[in-house]
């Protein structure tokens, strides 16, 4: 079901009328936030930055919840990393000292081994997510649109109450 | 306007907050009660948890901690408590604690509810601590609980009975040689012996060898007459051969020096391997009779085993709090290991300074302990502070304090000083507790298999002290009980339970000395009682002869079963040794003559030449003094 719902949104997000750049903005800073594992700081600003832009909202609900799950899978690897920088590195120690006694600095956990972890693949990744996102949307709307249309499982979609729930709510304020 | 803004995101987060105001104290009660589960592991129960806004901070109206060791009972309750957290560190983190407010402390209350929380499968058991043997592990892992448990067990094993000591003595187990040490040093030394052999053979084929360059040389030398010469070359040349032999012999001597001071260090390497056997012996011979469970006298057993059972069960519940507190109050590091931790957790590092504040640090407790008309005369009522709590010491630079004092039905006092110092690289934790007039309705005396009995109604005075610096361990209680009656379940049953209840019977107090120590990473435990004396000198005229003789017969048995290995290892060494030696001794000898002989030789050599060397010279003079004459005629 839940794959289904994600297919639904992602399908739907391409087609909307926003721009490649918003739909790729938003579903980039969904990322950043996905990737993170626990409320943060920079997690809640992430999300004002999302509210506050012109961004697509569904783009990040979904960005959101696919690095999620990729934040579930790959989380040895953030906790490797974070361990990495925030204790083989000698020459970062007094920066993380300076940070943890700092105000406001430790409500980003940045010394969790994961959040640091994460956080740091996150903004390396927002960029290509960025662009190849942007470009994704461009190709899909040129010439893909149409075949994935014919996809029974599209059409299937289209058909179920969820569907239809989700076209009467998008209908009432005009589009997110 | 955004409407599914609106809609979807701020009505939303507008009832999380509310939802979140309104449930927020529950949700920091369960989450503080589970902290303090996860630490104490039995059930603690807050009630009435608020949060306060100005100052910044939180109270409840009591807390319960339940003794992990009996769950319808208490470790401690408070009362109302309330403490105000620094916000300025808050922001950064940090959880500080200026002062904290507890009205009545009241230890030990009884429970309406069983607080106990049942232990998860994959959790070690508790027994973990009494089946480890302390021989089996290492012993810097053994904890002092570990030790006393085992120690415990080991003594109140011994049995007084002589009848029962005679009937359970079984030779073949005891004096099977895989319990004998001295049985695979014996074989070892034989092997070592054996070695002798091929130091006898490499000494043959050498000596062999050296004996035919002797030969040799002698035959070179006594080849050479020295009359037979007639010309300086000739004399020279030979001079040079005697020489050359010269060198050659000594060089022999050296080697066979060498070899002989080679035999002598084996030899006195096997003479020290053997003269080890002795306190080898006697150390088996104290190893079969620990296994015999035979009592020993001079270790006072047997108050022990009538006073000890009730004290060490108690200290040994006790020690393991003092283990769980060295393990609990640990500084934090900013290179910690890497650890394994659940998914979606993470590692949390922590990067202390150095006059900075720690990330949890309450300064100071004030324990009330509430006012005397409101006591309960059945529960101690504390009063006394609590510094410094903190979870890394090193930073605020203080040692964690605890100083209590507690009264019950203003009869008896309870005073409670401990201190936990990690300001240092080496842990050094400190216990005192006194403890004075406490009743004791029953007392469990002896064991059930050694004159069970019970004292009621008595009165005990106690002062404990441990000491426990980074790995040293020490820690001495004494007790005075007084006031007692003693109720022997049972008649008694051999002759020293007798003499026991004879001694004990007519008593009204008696006072305990319990020590135990630490030594080279092995513990030591002491038991004294002001009766030890009379009781070691009546058990010993009644059963110190017929355990004298048993321990004597082990002994024998012993060292009959060695005493033919021994003799044998004995024999073969002394036979290798001997012969080893005589022939070292022969070849010096011949070395010795051969060199003499070819000394002598070059000797006969040079006077020969010294003496052609005179004649000539006289010739010279002769015949060019015949000459001058002619020519002056």
């Amino acid at each position: 079901m839940l794959w289904l719902k994600l297919l639904s949104n992602f399908l739907r997000i391409m087609r909307e009328g926003q721009t490649p750049a918003q739909i790729a903005g938003g579903f980039a800073l969904g990322a950043i936030v996905g990737f993170s594992p626990m409320l943060t700081l920079q997690g809640v600003v992430v999300w004002f930055i999302i509210l506050i832009l012109n961004v697509n909202l569904s783009a990040a609900v979904l960005g959101f919840t696919v690095c999620s799950i990729i934040a579930y899978i790959f989380d040895p690897l953030f906790h490797y990393i974070g361990y990495f920088v925030l204790v083989e590195i000698d020459a970062l120690r007094s920066l993380w000292t300076t940070l943890y006694n700092a105000p406001l600095a430790p409500l980003t956990r940045f010394n969790n081994t994961v959040v640091m972890g994460s956080f740091l693949c996150a903004i390396l990744l927002s960029v290509p997510i960025y662009f190849g996102m942007r470009e994704f949307v461009i190709l899909y709307r040129k010439t893909l649109a149409a075949t994935v249309d014919k996809w029974r499982i599209v059409q299937i979609m289209k058909t179920s109450t969820l569907y239809k729930w989700y076209i009467r709510i998008r209908d009432l304020g005009g589009v997110l | 306007m955004r409407k599914n803004f609106v809609y979807f995101v701020l009505v939303p987060t507008v009832i999380l907050g509310i939802v979140v105001y309104l449930y927020l104290n529950s949700w920091i009660e369960s989450g503080l009660e589970y902290a303090g589960e996860q630490l104490v592991g039995a059930k603690v129960e807050i009630d009435n948890f608020k949060l306060t806004i100005n100052p910044l901070g939180g109270e409840f109206s009591r807390l319960q901690v339940t003794d992990p060791h009996n769950g319808w009972k208490n470790l401690f309750e408070v009362g109302k408590a309330k403490f105000a957290l620094d916000l300025g560190q808050l922001l950064r983190g940090k959880y500080i604690v200026e002062t904290m407010e507890i009205n009545e402390l009241i230890l030990g209350t009884q429970r309406l509810s069983d607080g106990s929380i049942p232990k998860k499968q994959d959790e070690l058991p508790e027994s973990k601590f009494t089946s480890t043997s302390i021989g089996a592990t290492s012993p810097s892992e053994s904890l002092p609980s570990t030790a006393l448990a085992e120690e415990h067990r080991k003594r109140s094993q011994v049995s007084f009975d002589i009848e029962k000591i005679k009937r359970d003595l079984r030779y073949d187990s005891l004096l099977n040689p895989a319990n004998l040490y001295t049985l695979r040093y014996l074989d070892t030394l034989r092997q070592e012996a054996r070695a002798l052999d091929s130091l006898w053979n490499t000494t043959v084929a050498e000596f062999q060898g050296i004996r035919k360059k002797l030969t040799d040389i002698e035959v070179s030398i006594k080849s050479i007459d020295v009359n037979a010469i007639q010309d300086i070359q000739t004399a020279t040349e030979t001079l040079t051969k005697i020489r050359t032999a010269v060198a050659e012999v000594k060089e022999i001597q050296e080697a066979v020096s060498k070899r002989r001071q080679a035999v002598i260090q084996t030899v006195n390497e096997f003479n020290t391997s053997l003269n080890a056997i002795d306190d080898i012996v006697k150390n088996d011979y104290v190893r079969v009779v620990q296994a015999a469970k035979l009592p020993d006298l001079s270790l006072k057993g047997l108050s022990e085993l009538f006073f000890g059972d009730e004290i060490f069960t108690e200290a040994i519940k006790y020690l393991k709090y003092a283990e769980k507190a060295r393990t609990i109050l640990q500084n934090t590091s900013s290179t910690p290991a890497m650890e394994k931790p659940q998914r979606m957790r993470g590692q949390t590092i922590h990067f202390p300074a150095e006059r900075s504040y720690p990330k949890f640090w309450i300064k100071k407790i004030v324990i009330s302990g509430g006012t005397a008309r409101h006591q309960n005369p059945n529960y101690f009522y504390a009063k006394g502070e609590v510094r410094n709590i903190t979870n890394d010491q090193r930073i605020t630079g203080v040692p964690l304090t605890v100083d209590l004092f507690a009264t019950r039905g203003s009869i008896v006092s309870l005073s409670m000083k401990f201190l936990f110092d990690r300001t240092k690289n080496l842990p050094y934790d400190y216990y005192n507790v006194r403890i004075t007039g406490i009743p004791i309705a029953t007392m469990k005396l002896g064991s059930p298999n050694f004159l069970p009995s019970k004292v009621s109604n008595a009165r005990m005075d106690a002062d404990v002290t441990v000491e426990i610096p980074h790995r040293g361990f020490d820690a001495r209680a004494t007790m005075q009980i007084n006031n007692i009656n003693i109720i022997f379940e049972r008649a008694p049953t051999t002759v020293v339970e007798r003499i026991v209840q004879e001694v004990v019977m007519p008593l009204k107090g008696f006072s305990t000395l319990f020590r135990m120590w630490k030594v080279d990473n092995q513990f030591k435990v002491a038991f004294e009682t002001d009766l030890d004396n009379q009781l070691m000198a009546r058990t010993k005229q009644v059963i110190g002869a017929e355990l004298a003789k048993i321990q004597n017969e082990i002994k024998k048995n012993i060292d009959d079963l060695l005493a033919g290995k021994k003799k044998e290892i004995e024999k073969l060494y002394t036979e290798k040794r001997d012969m080893l030696l005589v022939m070292v001794r022969e070849y010096e000898m011949m070395v010795e003559d051969k060199l003499a002989f070819v000394e002598s030789k070059k000797k006969e050599l040079e006077q020969r030449i010294e003496s052609e060397k005179t004649k000539r010279t006289e010739d010279v003079k002769k015949k060019a003094g015949e000459a001058l004459k002619k020519l002056l005629k």
